[in-house]
């Protein structure tokens, strides 16, 4: 099969100018074998298909205020002053309860929608947040691998190369959409995702979108976090592109899937109610995308600030009361669009916090954590195994379930990727909850 | 336990590298960073003996009852500090991945220095492999560079309103404001499709000015509105952007041959070759652009066009 850079080769010139005049246009493809441009601009057949998203939580999520086991007197041992009572608490199960600035995840908990894998982490743990979300993003413990494991999946189980296939709304392409052929897309607002030129080519989606074009505090530095977003220590791309391979490879994706991504996001207006904050925006953003019929199979975005060295609890409930709300209205729209039988969100963070608190009032990177795995199609309830509070690692909780296991499920049971071995680099099984 | 965050990212990312300390390292030298003090007011930092742990510490398998300025000469012995900043100095400078034994050399320099920074920058600048061909034309430019090397290119004194903060913002790198406690991510982090487009739009932007009378200096000025029109009412930003003086970039004689305007253009915009097609598609847009003359409109139009190509970026 032609790879995307040799269309890019066998063109007249590189992506940007072929779009400048119709007259490149027309010129470029006609050069071109018809099968090398088919294959560039051949488009994702996964329009009525599963979606993943998948949702970062940036920093270093505290699973213990997340999901606390309120049940255990080592839990307020360890933290007199940050640890969180009982009765401020949403009861999940006997003894364990949700962080109560996340009321609508406690409903859909109660409903049946969630998933809360607990005690999630992996082998020989690092503290470093750049290393720790490479292993993550990349799915690789030593940290050695190219490419990420969203990138695998690109490679090895989606036809065709239209890079729709992934969207990261990130700053930075994340670590994890890395591939040896298809790396997915990065989109910040649909409007403004074309090459303007020349006062002849108004915008096809100017009045509907401007609306999302508004401020937003995506660059205030968060208060309390060192860690906003991360980017993972790498960025994501086509492994051993020189840097000019890499930018023609670039433009080129950016001119394949701009008139896609301009088409379909001006067709679908929601009347549900998000509120301002980058994780919202950028939520509404993707069930917009799912509303216009993109065949994108994973979206990937970013939640930052977790990062909770000091004075923790405001900051942290602040936070998890913020990503709430986003999916509240996220999940909201979806159903009213009918898709919402077909998204699952999945949250991960590289690690989770010491269980004892720090003299700052916050606490320091520790090791396992919990991730919340949302939507139509996931088996609601309690995966995994809470980690013991007496059984540390140096001062931190062991991990009872790899995060490779829940990759699996997802893989395989949602996205119905063959080859799961292939993607993870090893044999690992799902937990049975999709 | 004291906070650790200090004592780890001052090891992980700006001194020795992760994996050239160990996680007791950290818990170590959290305690003996405690009872240092910054004051919010002028940035001094001072050293609190009251709220100083004064026990005895195990740092880099040496003791003693170190306090914060102890570690950080503990950590400038260690032969790791000095290879890893003379590596960022040769990624900032040349190129990415350098080759280990190259480093260690530089790194001997700057430990004979005492840190002394000037040395090794001579050596980087002076050393065959700095003018090699790996280390010509390879870096992507950073926003900031991006930005102030195009105005200086189209030869604007000042920029449009708004132009320098809203450049930044949409490209990702916006001065003092660093992502994260690393700072920001180099090279190809830069670019995806999403900040290369507005790389594009920005390029339009400045080089097409007024002649759009608001419609076209496009995507990057409309977003402006919105967020800069309501911080101070300058809802026009860019649309009273004069553009560029293009009697200064093409004289009356230049524009009258196009390919010798075109090779004019390519030696003020690129600093590395460019394809002999590219050069073609440039003369041959600029002849199906030239009417009786070539206007500035119309020369404003062939530089967005030049500036929107994967080698600007390039340098």
């Amino acid at each position: 099969m032609k790879t995307r850079r040799d269309f890019l080769r066998s063109a007249v010139l590189g992506a940007s100018a072929t779009w400048t005049l119709p007259v490149f246009v027309d010129r470029t493809f006609a050069e071109l074998g018809q099968s090398a441009a088919d294959s560039a601009v051949q488009f994702a057949t996964g329009k009525d298909d599963t979606i993943l998203v998948v949702l970062q939580m940036a920093g270093g999520n505290d699973g213990l205020n997340t999901l606390v086991p309120f049940g255990n007197d080592e839990y307020y041992k360890a933290r007199p002053q940050i640890g969180k009572k009982a009765k401020d608490l949403i009861r999940l199960e006997d003894g364990l309860g949700l962080n109560s600035s996340m009321p609508f995840l406690g409903s859909l908990y109660k409903e049946g929608g969630l998933g809360v894998v607990q005690g999630v982490g992996y082998p020989n743990p690092n503290r470093s947040h750049f290393v720790s979300t490479s292993i993550w993003e990349t799915a690789d413990t030593t940290n050695r691998s190219g490419t990420g494991w969203l990138g695998r999946y690109f490679d090895n189980a989606c036809e065709g190369l239209d890079p729709t296939v992934g969207i990261s709304f990130n700053k930075t392409t994340p670590e994890s959409f890395g591939a040896m052929r298809n790396p997915g897309v990065s989109l910040s607002s649909p409007e403004l995702y074309r090459w303007i030129h020349g006062g002849g080519q108004k915008a096809e989606a100017e009045g509907f979108f401007s609306e999302m074009n508004q401020p937003m505090a995506q660059d205030a530095t968060v208060s309390g976090g060192s860690i906003d977003m991360p980017a993972g220590g790498k960025t994501g791309g086509i492994v051993g592109e020189s840097n000019l391979d890499f930018l023609e490879r670039v433009a080129l994706d950016a001119q394949v899937s701009s008139k896609k991504i301009l088409e379909v996001a001006s067709k679908h207006k929601t009347n549900v109610q998000y509120d301002g904050s980058p994780i919202s925006r950028n939520l509404n953003l993707v069930s917009r995308m799912i509303a216009g019929g993109m065949p994108t199979r994973v979206y990937y975005v970013s939640h930052g600030g977790f990062d909770t060295h000091t004075g923790q609890v405001n900051t942290h409930d602040r936070l998890l009361g913020q990503l709430d709300a986003a999916l509240k209205s996220f999940f909201t729209d979806l159903k009213q669009q009918g898709n919402d039988k077909r998204v699952v969100l999945m949250t991960f963070s590289e690690f989770g916090r010491r269980v004892s608190e720090n003299a700052s009032g916050g606490t320091d990177h520790g090791k396992a954590s919990c991730m919340f795995v949302a939507g139509g199609g996931v088996k609601g309830g309690l995966y995994g195994k809470y980690p013991s509070l007496t059984k540390l690692s140096q001062g931190d909780l062991n991990h009872t379930v790899d995060f490779r296991n829940v990759y699996a499920d997802l893989l395989g049971g949602w996205l119905k990727a063959p080859n799961i071995g292939k993607i993870l680099g090893g044999d690992y099984k799902g937990i049975g909850m999709v | 336990m004291p906070n650790e965050n200090f004592a780890r990212e001052v090891m992980e990312l700006f001194t020795l590298g992760e994996g050239n300390y160990t996680e007791e390292d950290v818990k170590e030298a959290a305690r003996a960073f405690t009872g240092l003090q910054l004051s919010r007011f002028n940035g001094e930092v001072t050293e609190n003996v009251r709220n100083w742990d004064n026990g005895e510490k195990t740092i880099f398998g040496k003791s003693g009852k170190y306090k914060g300025s102890d570690v950080v000469d503990l950590i400038f012995e260690k032969d790791a500090c000095a290879k890893f900043m003379v590596g960022k100095l040769w990624e900032f400078f040349a190129y990415e991945s350098p080759v280990d034994s190259a480093m260690e050399d530089l790194a001997r320099t700057l430990r004979k220095a005492d840190y002394e920074v000037e040395p090794v920058l001579r050596e980087i600048f002076l050393s065959k492999e700095f003018y090699g061909e790996k280390a010509m034309a390879s870096q992507i430019k950073c926003p900031v560079q991006y930005l102030v090397q195009m105005l200086k290119e189209l030869e604007m004194d000042t920029a449009p309103i708004g132009f320098p903060i809203q450049g930044q913002i949409q490209l990702g790198q916006v001065l003092f404001m660093p992502p994260n406690v690393a700072g920001w991510d180099w090279g190809k982090a830069w670019i995806n499709t999403n900040t290369l487009l507005t790389r594009y739009n920005i390029a339009g932007s400045l080089t097409k000015g007024s002649f759009e009378e608001g419609k076209g200096g496009g995507g990057m000025m409309r977003g402006m509105e919105g967020k800069f029109g309501r911080m101070r009412g300058n809802r026009l930003a860019g649309r009273n952007a004069a553009g560029p003086d293009f009697s200064g970039i093409a004289t009356e004689s230049e524009r009258n041959d196009t390919k010798t305007l075109v090779d004019g253009l390519i030696v003020r915009f690129f600093s590395v070759p460019i394809p002999e097609k590219a050069r073609a598609s440039f003369v041959e847009y600029a002849n199906t652009k030239r009417g009786v003359s070539f206007t500035d409109k119309e020369l404003g139009e062939l530089c967005h066009l030049m500036l929107s190509t994967p080698y600007y970026q390039i340098c």
